[in-house]
């Protein structure tokens, strides 16, 4: 077990959570902590990626004011799934890591719009995702790039979860990070 | 990936899931307040959200300084006009307002003397600087018909007289001072006498009243005004007896008279030009 490496997300995880809670941007926070709790998920074992999703739910659940737990418990799922896939079936890239997160990301915008505004019968509910939630989604999907090389450079220094590289390179050796 | 269904992560993942669950309706049910996860989390991180938000602050304020100071200095232009603009306006109100009083005070006095043509009101522009006498310029000249010699006064009593003029510009000599030689009475009996100060008395804001007949029945507190053989419009009020004193020689008295205006605090004064029955002469 890699302890700085860990370590190191968290502090991420600190870092982004604190962008977004701040105020950092004038209307619409991006949810840089979709693509970081995918990006890790990526490079970490399921139990670890499940955990550190849902603490990234939390961060995003806290951050915005919205029923405390949700996020954390679809991107606990997201997460762990995440893992299993590329340990598993899917190969560790940028272009996956970006798929995956768009989808990430248009799950919890479509459930953050339905079951926080659509439900609650609002009028011109339309707005709010044309203004906040899409630009919010599309944001956290725009930063997925540079989250997954500041993951795979964090991995790179400082290794990977040993049990998970072991069951993909006896799965497939070749669909093992390949970049 | 079946042995990860059945294995000890798989339960702990479902186990955290659960535990999500319940933080969530807990939530939920809390109707208003945050609930106790939340606020862990919140007061976890706190300290960070705190400091990047100081940060991000500091940031912004840096850059907006850069990014709109063209803009800022726009404004300031802009602010500046408009202050300057503004105070204009408010210049131009307040003369308006003293003008307006000006007027009011010399409608009364014209109204009592009716008899008299007057200048337009004058505003003091400045004081002869260390002039014992008070000797002060207005502003107005003989543009506004003013001539050396006329008389000066405010609503309460006289003044002074002119002693010189420009165009826009008139030098007033006051009660105070020797070169106003003014004829006055007592408004009571009509003793007569003349104003003859010195600096003595000029420097206790005093006018001295001689040419007095030493058994004249005069005493403190008599009003004392112009005279009829004066050369002022006669009954404008000088001041009032506040001591009497024998003169030098024994034959005549000195009266002490406290002037009726306050020379040295006065800000505005009427001038009379002439009479009508004087104007209209051809």
């Amino acid at each position: 077990m890699n302890i700085t490496r860990r370590l190191l997300f968290l502090a991420a995880f600190l870092l982004l959570y604190s962008v977004m809670a701040g105020g950092v941007f004038d209307t619409w926070q991006p949810l840089f902590l979709v693509p970081l709790a995918t990006a890790v998920s990526m490079r970490e074992s399921e139990l670890t990626a499940g955990v550190f999703g849902a603490l990234c739910g939390l961060g995003i659940d806290a951050a915005s004011g919205h029923l405390f737990g949700m996020t954390a418990l679809w991107l606990l799922i997201f997460c762990a799934a995440n893992s299993l896939l590329v340990t598993h079936l899917i190969r560790q890239s940028f272009v996956n890591h970006l798929l995956i997160t768009a989808a990430a990301c248009l799950w919890l915008g479509l459930m953050d719009y339905t079951f926080n505004y659509l439900v609650w019968g609002y009028e011109n509910v339309s707005l709010v995702a044309d203004k906040y939630i899409f630009p919010a989604y599309a944001g956290a999907a725009l930063f997925a790039p540079l989250l997954y090389f500041l993951v795979k450079f964090i991995c790179r220094k400082f290794g990977e979860d040993d049990r998970r590289v072991a069951i993909a390179h006896s799965e497939n050796d070749e669909d093992y990070d390949e970049e | 990936m079946k042995d990860f269904f059945k294995s000890v992560r798989f339960k702990i993942l479902i186990f955290i899931a659960a535990g999500l669950i319940g933080v969530a309706v807990y939530a939920a049910v809390s109707g208003g307040t945050a609930s106790a996860p939340e606020r862990a989390f919140q007061f976890v991180t706190s300290p960070f959200t705190t400091a990047m938000s100081k940060l991000s602050d500091f940031a912004e304020d840096r850059l907006d300084r850069i990014v709109n100071a063209e803009k800022y200095k726009r404004e300031n232009l802009l602010l500046r006009q408009q202050l300057s603009d503004m105070w204009t306006e408010v210049n131009d109100k307040e003369k308006t307002e003293k003008e307006n009083e000006q007027l009011k005070k010399m409608l009364g006095i014209a109204e009592t003397r009716a008899e008299f043509v007057w200048a337009p009101p004058c505003e003091i522009i400045a004081r002869n600087a260390n002039d014992v006498f008070g000797g002060f310029t207005v502003n107005r000249g003989s543009d506004d018909g003013i001539k050396p010699g006329d008389p000066v006064f405010t609503e309460i009593g006289l003044v002074g007289k002119v002693t010189e003029v420009a165009p826009d510009y008139a030098k007033v000599a006051t009660l105070l001072s020797p070169e106003v030689g003014v004829g006055v009475s007592s408004a009571r009996n009509k003793t007569v006498g003349v104003i003859d100060n010195n600096i003595d008395w000029a420097s206790q804001n005093r006018c001295r009243m001689g040419f007095i007949d030493s058994h004249a029945d005069i005493k403190p507190g008599d009003i004392i005004v112009t005279s009829a053989e004066s050369i002022f419009p006669p009954n404008l009020v000088v001041g009032t007896v506040e001591s009497t004193e024998p003169g030098d020689n024994g034959l005549s008295l000195y009266v002490a008279i406290v002037p009726a205006v306050d020379i040295h605090v006065i800000t505005d004064v009427f001038i009379v030009i002439g009479t009508k029955k004087t104007t209209s002469e051809p």
